[in-house]
């Protein structure tokens, strides 16, 4: 049967309203700080296969509608009324993403037949492993990060489990927490069930079932439309996290996007193998997984926002995800921090669709700034005290139709800081500036968003501040269509002074009675010829302190004198400017770094490193890799030709010196 | 002459007009607003029931009024030309604000909303407090002067100055206005410490930031409202409409001018509580269905619920005000088809130019009013014949973008445009309940605004009220709700507590201040002592969580007891909020608060004339109607012909001046002594 518009109208508002219902419960219910603070959960509705038909809008993390859940709760064997299952294993069917987050689902039952199944998960603080909290970078098996439950069911028709949530609390660091947040989970499914028989109640049965269906044919529609607006073709683009372990190389990915008529395909060959450390990505190849489609869903909502939002816009598109590499790890490696290389991996996936739309998409949102923790000593009490300081985050690309916003958006999330005066609150720490950094966004027509910046200064000896997520200090945020590249992020010990240090990417740091710490992140990219900006919006930036007059007439042409747009001298400027065509580079513009980087890691050498290290064993591929980059860092000027000949000459060179490699090829 | 209350609340369209004599008159009109200038619209109303009622202006008693200036100021931008002093580091808080982007935005293409005072208007000051309120850097006053210097040269109207910390010391900050005085003895000067005293400097920057947009807007307007009564003899003594439902004087209106900035949907709310009193509801839930929104509010135990997480448009109000929950759904709301197929209604409206389709001012598109005309439900003329409606432009609008689209008929188009709007409504009206955990049978919806009586009998049904109850003006019932008001003012002070350690004289000694502001306050009023309520609350959370839960400070003194019966009532409204308590963990007391109220001599609201108890009404004509399950000619009544004791019986309609009330089959509605309409499902 097919429903009539208004009845789907109206079912498609009750299912977000039930999905909202949840989120509303989980939220109200929750007991950790944590899910309260973030709203790092998801609720949800799917079909019996798993799709996702409908989530929340308002509450939780509102991006995930291309969860699907079929993997999971296929590998229970059999529902009965009653069950509630949950896993929180990055390696059972890839629904879970790293082992914080505890996945569970709920089969409705309306006589005797599954019609739906009710869905979510939550960010738990701590499911045990090597440290606090379950994540961090230096790990390399996912077995330090925590216990991991394969699908299993907590609820039994309508009974607890015991035996498994005692294993499961045995295990972690705050049991109390985990087992309140578990039943508001638990309670959000049950929510959720009764919002579903309320709604078959109002519709029937088979009206609901038809209009799940038409829902998700719905958004496909929609999503295929968008699709159509885009020219076909393939279009390449790749970008790198900073370093692939701490001190380490380069680590990219690399995506050709392939667009034909309504449909794309994402091809992820080209990406480097997987790293021994907490980065990788478990997609398990799948190729509709949700932590590619989120970026996707993104695309399309920003090509047209009336979009309504389920997992049937993800229909359009599919993927390849070679294995072994850092978009498809195998297992065990370990993934906590994935979080650092989806933001990689969403502005990736922009790189390449603003290139078949480029006066619809934004450049490069900034990235780089880390989430803060710092653990000092209170000098009153003598007691250690230890507070979450709040992210430092970047603004958002520019975009064709104005500037990027300025220190949020994009890749800093929906995270809120944390106010000056709370942080002095609960850390005894003094700081000394919170502002935007000046001439962090990247320069256009439309601005890159400008960084924000936090300068503090410790008042206790062995005062330890934890800067997760780090990274841009060597790669710039990119900017499109003349727009330039966003700053670099900043970590600096003592500014200024004659002990000033640049911490680079690191992440842990101990610092002392007296020391101030400089930390922004970088800055955005701009959009569009940074010569056709209006004068007046240059001044305007210029008076905002967004801008420096010098930066105004270096990367503007525009020539300030005495508060007022010197029309004249700038005309003259921008005339001289513009004839210089090594002024912009091309479509992009990735910064003076990348540009330099990739003199020497041509694409012709990296396609040749992505083929010799393919034909590897994937245990080999990361080793084998930091040699190549050794030797190739090692080669004399003259003997590179940017061919690839090199790569493979190294390469060779790698194997004769390490016999064991030979046995494994 | 007796004694009589005039209320005016001045909304976008219309200025409503109330007079109620302590004899037991009692007057309503309509004038329409005039946003270039809303004290135009306040006069015309007053000349027009002054006029007819002929009571004189010297014997009104009490002029309450609620008024749209200060909101509308920020909502269109509009306010003063506002500079701001800042301590030196600090200048973009208020740029940078909290990243707060809605959960609901495309991170990738989210434009933050331009704040009310650019950075280029913000001056740096070298100065620092500390959080206990001591100074590690005293105010560099050459510094600040010149500082002062700059803003002046920027022309200023108003300044705001927010200095980090100064909750917990204002010296900093009120030698900094006595410089800015010395400076610019004419422009406002609004003080972080006097606005919000509280800390989290961003919400704090935005309530003193935006205050000082609108400090001078609100001052201009008041001296033009004392002129003008001057010149009618009005002396009575005049009190503007807050945001936390109750009223403060014009004087502290020009100090804390966006005290008044929610006071719209403040007032519904509390003309909600008083209509449901005198019917004897105390849980209510109120749903003032207007012309583009739809505005909800929770009263529980006759109080509308607070909220210190408002917001105004884009930006975050951390003032107490009353929780109202809006969506973009009213008479306005406009009906479209999209691209593949689907059949939206708003948050897209018609507003008042060009209106609804059957306005015919050339609005083509159909609006939630086209669908109830074409249903019959509306009468084809408003405001007793001034205003026609054109069913034909209504039925055209519906058939050529709805009907036709979808391969449906106008009559299944009109029903679905109003289901679709009634289901969105209801999702509003669970937003506040049952999201809340609260079950919809314990309240009374009332509903009322233009619209509201139209589609309470449907929400009631839907949502599963048992009562449903529409007042008899439920056009004018936040002009009512003026009358219902008390003076109230609220004082804060954060002065954060942390177990085991919570200094006792510390908070007696906040207490003792916040009590003398509060006495001051109802001092300047001159407010009776046996009309005084002062009580006290205070902020509490566990330790590290971001939001606070406030809590009545039990007994008139601070020592161990009081803070440990504080603590567990903390732990049992977590509770009862949030489902769990976790009595081990540290409770931190971050704000100190006290309310004070002066309660106001009211003039009660007559009562109208009386039959039998159910005696049956009689019905002034009849219509062809569509009150769901096809046309049918049902009665029509005359809302000013029910008696208390009447009852009508539904299907049936009942017509007043301006708005209709849709009774459905199966529902009667009774009229009580204040002629409200209590209606209740009878089949159910």
């Amino acid at each position: 049967m097919t429903v009539d518009k208004v009845t789907l109208e109206i079912l498609k508002n009750h299912c977000r309203a039930a999905a909202e219902s949840m989120a509303f419960t989980l939220y109200r219910t929750a007991h950790s700080t944590f899910v309260k603070e973030t709203e790092d959960f998801t609720t949800g509705l799917t079909t019996p296969d798993g799709e996702t038909f409908a989530t929340p809008v308002e509450l939780g993390a509102t991006w995930f509608v291309g969860l699907n859940y079929g993997t999971v709760i296929r590998m229970i064997d059999h529902y009965d009324e009653g069950d509630i299952c949950m896993t929180n294993d990055p390696y059972s069917g890839h629904v879970c993403t790293h082992s914080p987050d505890m996945h569970i689902w709920k089969p409705v039952f309306h006589d005797g037949e599954i019609v739906c199944f009710v869905v979510g998960h939550i960010h738990n603080t701590d499911v045990g492993g090597a440290v606090p909290a379950s994540i961090s970078r230096t790990l390399s098996e996912v077995h330090q990060e925590g216990i991991r439950i394969p699908p299993a069911k907590v609820v039994k028709r309508g009974e607890f489990n015991q035996e498994l949530i005692d294993v499961m609390l045995a295990n972690v660091r705050m049991p109390e927490q985990n087992w309140g947040d578990l039943k508001a989970q638990i309670a959000a499914m049950n929510t959720g069930e009764r919002r579903v028989h309320e709604m078959i109640a109002k519709f029937g049965v088979e009206t609901f079932k038809a209009g799940i269906a038409g829902l998700l044919d719905y958004a496909e529609s929609q999503a295929r439309a968008i699709m159509a607006t885009l020219p076909d073709g393939d279009y390449f683009f790749s970008d790198y996290l900073d370093e692939d372990a701490a001190g380490g190389f380069p680590c990219r990915i690399a995506l050709t996007l392939r667009i034909r008529g309504e449909t794309c395909e994402l091809d992820f060959t080209g990406s480097d193998p997987q790293i021994e450390s907490s980065v990788n990505m478990p997609t398990g190849g799948q190729p509709r997984h949700a932590l590619l489609m989120v970026g996707f869903v993104y695309i399309l909502y920003s090509l047209d926002p009336t979009l309504f939002l389920n997992s049937g816009v993800c229909r359009v598109a599919t993927s390849v995800l070679p294995e072994g590499t850092i978009v498809n790890p195998q297992f065990p490696a370990a993934v906590g921090l994935r979080t650092l290389s989806v933001q990689r991996l969403q502005g990736v996936i922009f790189g390449a669709f603003v290139q078949a739309a480029p006066d619809r998409l934004p450049s490069s949102p900034a990235s780089g700034g880390p989430i803060m923790n710092v653990n000092t000593i209170d000098n009153r009490t003598g007691r250690r005290v230890m507070a979450a300081t709040g992210p430092i985050t970047g603004g958002a690309g520019g975009n064709p139709y104005r500037d990027g916003t300025e220190g949020s958006g994009a890749n800093a999330s929906f995270l809120k800081n944390t106010p000056v005066e709370v942080n002095e609150a609960e850390v005894p720490f003094k700081i000394l500036r919170y502002g935007l950094t000046l001439d962090s966004g990247g320069a256009g027509k439309h601005r890159g968003g400008n960084a924000i910046e936090m300068v503090f200064q410790a008042h206790a000896p062995n005062t330890r501040v934890t800067a997760r997520n780090r990274d841009r200090t060597r790669f710039s945020s990119w900017g499109v269509l003349g727009g330039r590249a966003g700053s670099h992020s900043r970590f600096v010990l003592n500014p200024g002074s004659d002990r000033e240090t640049n911490l680079g990417n690191i992440d842990i740091l101990t610092i002392g009675p007296g020391d101030v710490v400089h930390i922004g992140s970088g800055g955005a990219g701009g959009w569009g010829d940074p010569l056709e900006r209006e004068p007046e919006a240059v001044l305007r930036d210029v008076r905002r302190g967004f801008v420096s007059q010098a930066a105004a007439e270096r990367d503007y042409g525009v020539v300030l004198f005495d508060g007022k747009v010197d029309e004249e001298a700038t005309r003259r400027r921008r005339e001289a400017m513009a004839v210089d065509t090594a002024r912009t580079g091309g479509f992009f513009d990735y910064g003076a770094q990348r540009t330099a980087f990739e003199e020497v890691w041509t694409a012709a050498n990296y396609d040749a490193l992505t083929d010799v290290l393919s034909g590897l064993p994937v245990h080999w591929r990361f080793f084998v890799k930091h040699r190549i980059f050794e030797a190739i860092d090692d080669l004399d000027r003259d003997a590179r030709r940017g061919d690839g000949s090199e790569v493979r000459a190294v390469f060779a060179r790698v194997v004769d010196r390490y016999p064991q490699l030979k046995s494994a090829i | 002459m007796s004694e009589h209350a005039l209320a005016l609340d001045v909304g976008g369209t219309f200025t409503d007009v109330i007079l109620v004599g302590k004899d037991g008159g009692l007057w309503t009109a309509k004038a329409s607003s005039v946003p270039s200038d809303p004290s135009r619209g306040f006069f015309d109303g007053v000349d027009k029931i002054l006029g007819q009622s002929a009571v004189p202006g010297s014997s009104v008693t009490r002029l309450l009024h609620g008024s749209t200036v200060a909101t509308n100021a920020i909502l269109e931008g509009r306010s003063a030309r506002t500079g701001m002093l800042v301590t030196e580091g600090f200048k973009y808080i208020l740029e940078i604000g909290r990243a707060e982007v809605p959960r609901a935005a495309n991170l990738f293409a989210w434009v933050k909303p331009d704040r009310p005072v650019q950075p280029r208007m913000i001056a740096e000051v070298p100065e620092r407090m500390l959080l206990d309120g001591s100074v590690e850097r005293p105010l560099d006053e050459e510094a600040c002067r010149a500082a002062v210097r700059r803003l002046k040269a920027l022309g200023v109207e108003s300044v705001a100055v927010v200095f980090l910390h100064s909750y917990a010391n204002p010296e900093h900050e009120r030698r900094a206005a006595g410089i800015l005085r010395e400076a610019m003895p004419e422009v406002d000067i609004s003080l972080s410490s006097d606005v919000l005293p509280v800390f989290r400097e961003y919400e704090r920057s935005m309530a003193t930031a935006l205050n000082a947009g609108v400090q001078p807007v609100v001052g201009r307007y008041i001296g033009r409202l004392r002129r003008g009564m001057a010149e009618r003899d009005l002396t009575a003594p005049f009190y503007v409409m807050k945001s936390n439902g109750g009223v403060f004087s014009p004087e502290q209106a020009e100090k804390q001018s966006i005290e008044m900035a929610l006071s719209g949907p403040a007032a519904g709310a509390q003309g909600a509580a008083y209509v449901g009193a005198l019917a004897g509801a105390k849980d209510i839930i109120t749903i003032d269905i207007g012309g583009t929104s739809a505005d909800v509010c929770l009263i529980r135990d006759g109080v509308p619920a607070i909220t210190k997480d408002g917001e105004i448009g884009p930006f975050p109000l951390s003032i107490p005000i009353v929780d109202i929950h809006t969506i973009g759904a009213g008479g306005g709301s406009i009906a479209s088809v999209t691209a593949q197929g689907a059949l939206v209604v708003g948050p897209r409206s018609a507003g008042a130019d060009p209106g609804p389709a059957c306005y015919g001012k050339g609005g083509d598109e159909p609006t939630v009013t086209d669908a109830n005309l074409l249903l019959g439900r509306v009468p084809p003329h408003l405001l007793d014949g001034e205003m026609a409606l054109d069913p034909a432009l209504a039925e055209k609008a519906i058939r050529t973008r709805v009907a036709e689209p979808l391969g449906i008929d106008t009559v299944a188009a009109a029903e679905g445009i109003l289901a679709i709007v009634n289901n969105n409504m209801v999702g509003a009206l669970k937003v506040v309940s049952v999201e809340k955990g609260l079950d919809p049978r314990d309240f009374t919806l009332c509903a009322f605004g233009g619209a509201g009586p139209m589609h309470g009998g449907d929400l009631a049904r839907q949502f599963g009220t048992r009562r449903l109850l529409i007042p008899r003006h439920p056009g004018i019932l936040c002009a009512l709700g003026l009358l219902a008001t008390d003076l109230q003012y609220d004082f804060a002070r954060t002065r954060l507590q942390r177990p085991p350690n919570y200094d006792l004289e510390d908070m007696a000694a906040a207490y003792r201040v916040l009590r003398a502001d509060a006495v001051a306050a109802l001092d300047a009023e001159a407010v009776r002592l046996a009309n005084r309520r002062l009580s006290r609350s205070a902020d509490l959370r566990y330790a590290r969580q971001g939001v606070e839960i406030t809590v009545d400070f039990p007994g008139d003194s601070v020592d161990a007891a009081a803070v440990a019966r504080l603590v567990d009532e903390f732990h049992a409204l977590h509770e009862r909020l949030y489902t769990f308590a976790d009595r081990t963990a540290p409770v931190e007391i971050v704000n100190l608060r006290v309310t004070a109220t002066g309660v106001m001599d009211k003039i009660e609201l007559p009562e109208i004339g009386a039959v039998a108890e159910g005696t049956p009404a009689p019905a002034a004509g009849e219509r062809r109607a569509h009150l769901g399950g096809g046309f049918a000619t049902v009665p029509v009544y005359r809302r000013e012909e029910l008696l208390a004791g009447h009852v009508v019986v539904g299907p049936a309609i009942v017509d007043q001046l301006d708005t209709t009330t849709v009774i459905l089959a199966g529902q009667s509605a009774v009229t009580d002594r204040y002629g409200s309409l209590s209606i209740t499902d009878t089949e159910a």
